[in-house]
């Protein structure tokens, strides 16, 4: 019961806790929004067991080396971009697979007028009109995170994505 | 966030199982997180399995559940690092729940895999007897996590009060659309689980707070995993699709 405890506490203190705070940022309905320049770095690399390592322009990615991906002991680059990002617009890259990565951002969480965390939405689809896969995730600025697992030439794709 | 609905009753077998949703409503969350605390009887965890593979609405809300606490335990956990009392009491915590929660998202996700090709399959994990030595009723240790969680839920509330979002926290409104778990890749998720919370260290490394949060994802007829990825800085989220390729 220690999960019930600990959700009921949650929700009692939410009741009771404010959210807001002096230094916080938080605008109001209607007011438009601050405009923060946001761009997205997208890597994009082919995993497989073809028993060749990681490519070099890859070494910088430790995690590759590291679950989930060392199921795959290949790791090469196949693309690199930069897409600037704007609220509600859709930013998209094509996918060597022949499916295209959507990203728009939702919302930037800031504090003191700085953007401590973007919040996208990226939509993996894996051929024009077939299966999406959509993640929404809260990115602090610089930070990377990994969409991988997409069936690619024996391999698998593998999506990079760090905003800034 | 729904609490209204932690309260019920219904602890027992439902007693209305015309429809899905008014099976997965008359079980209650209480059932689930009983589950998820292996507070079920043998009798119950079977029963609760068997409804778990037949109802969606269950499976959502179980996953709402997990995710819930994760970000709860995430939370936590960050504010523990700044507070020496926290950072005590949360250890102690998390030598206990780490690993069966890391265990227990695992077995969860393989038996949900490939369009339930998975699902007749019985986890070791889940047939063991409880362990002597761990006891999730152990009331002494249960009155004192309690207290424990309540603090470090005030803790880490009033820190996640000053970072509050332009918009509503996805972390918690997408909550019930998420479907997070499914077969990991081979060797992943067992890796996962065992290297990096065996000893008190390593979960501490392990419990950096993310760069990334995963505040909802969709994996559309598909199934697909989140890792944490421990490491450098704030460590690394891996959003993996289970891809079997029939597209191809």
């Amino acid at each position: 019961m220690k999960s019930l405890f600990a959700v009921a506490t949650l929700g009692a203190c939410l009741a009771l806790c404010g959210s807001s705070s002096a230094d916080e940022k938080v605008p109001q309905p209607g007011q438009p929004a601050r405009k923060i320049e946001v761009s997205a770095d997208i890597v994009i690399a082919r995993g497989s067991n073809a028993g060749k390592g990681i490519d070099p322009k890859l070494a910088k990615y430790k995690e590759l080396k590291s679950p989930p991906f060392s199921s795959y002991d290949s790791y090469e680059l196949l693309d690199e971009a930069t897409r600037p990002l704007e609220r509600e617009k859709v930013a998209s890259m094509k996918l060597p697979d022949g499916g295209e990565l959507k990203l728009v951002l939702d919302g930037v969480e800031e504090k003191g007028g700085k953007p401590m965390r973007f919040v996208i939405k990226a939509t993996i689809v894996k051929k024009p009109g077939g299966e999406e896969s959509i993640v929404q995730v809260k990115a602090k600025p610089g930070a990377m995170f990994f969409v991988a697992g997409q069936k690619f030439e024996n391999g698998i794709l593998v999506l990079g994505i760090k905003l800034h | 966030m729904k609490t209204n609905e932690r309260g019920s009753p219904n602890v027992t077998a439902p007693s209305d199982t015309s429809s899905p949703a008014a099976t997965a409503r008359s079980l209650g969350d209480e059932r689930l997180m009983m589950f998820l605390d292996d507070e079920l009887g043998a009798e119950e965890l079977a029963e609760l399995e068997l409804e778990l593979e037949s109802i969606p609405e269950l499976q959502r809300k179980l996953v709402s559940l997990e995710v819930l606490g994760a970000v709860l335990r995430h939370n936590v956990e960050r504010d523990a690092r700044a507070d020496g009392l926290a950072d005590a009491v949360m250890a102690a915590i998390d030598a206990e729940d780490a690993v069966k929660i890391h265990e227990k998202v695992s077995v969860i996700a393989a038996e949900r895999g490939e369009g339930g090709q998975a699902q007749q399959q019985r986890s070791p994990r889940r047939e063991q007897p409880r362990s002597a030595t761990v006891s999730a009723n152990d009331n002494a240790k249960g009155g004192f996590v309690i207290a424990a969680l309540a603090v470090a839920a005030a803790v880490a509330l009033f820190a996640w009060g000053r970072t509050v979002p332009t918009e509503r926290s996805p972390a918690v409104a997408a909550l019930p659309e998420t479907r997070v778990l499914g077969e990991a890749p081979a060797g992943a998720a067992a890796a996962l689980m065992t290297s990096p919370l065996k000893d008190q260290e390593q979960a501490k490394n392990s419990t950096m707070e993310p760069g990334v949060e995963v505040a909802s994802v969709e994996f559309g007829s598909r199934a697909g995993s989140v890792f944490y990825v421990p490491g450098e800085g704030t460590g690394t989220t891996v959003i993996w699709i289970n891809d079997t390729g029939d597209e191809e």
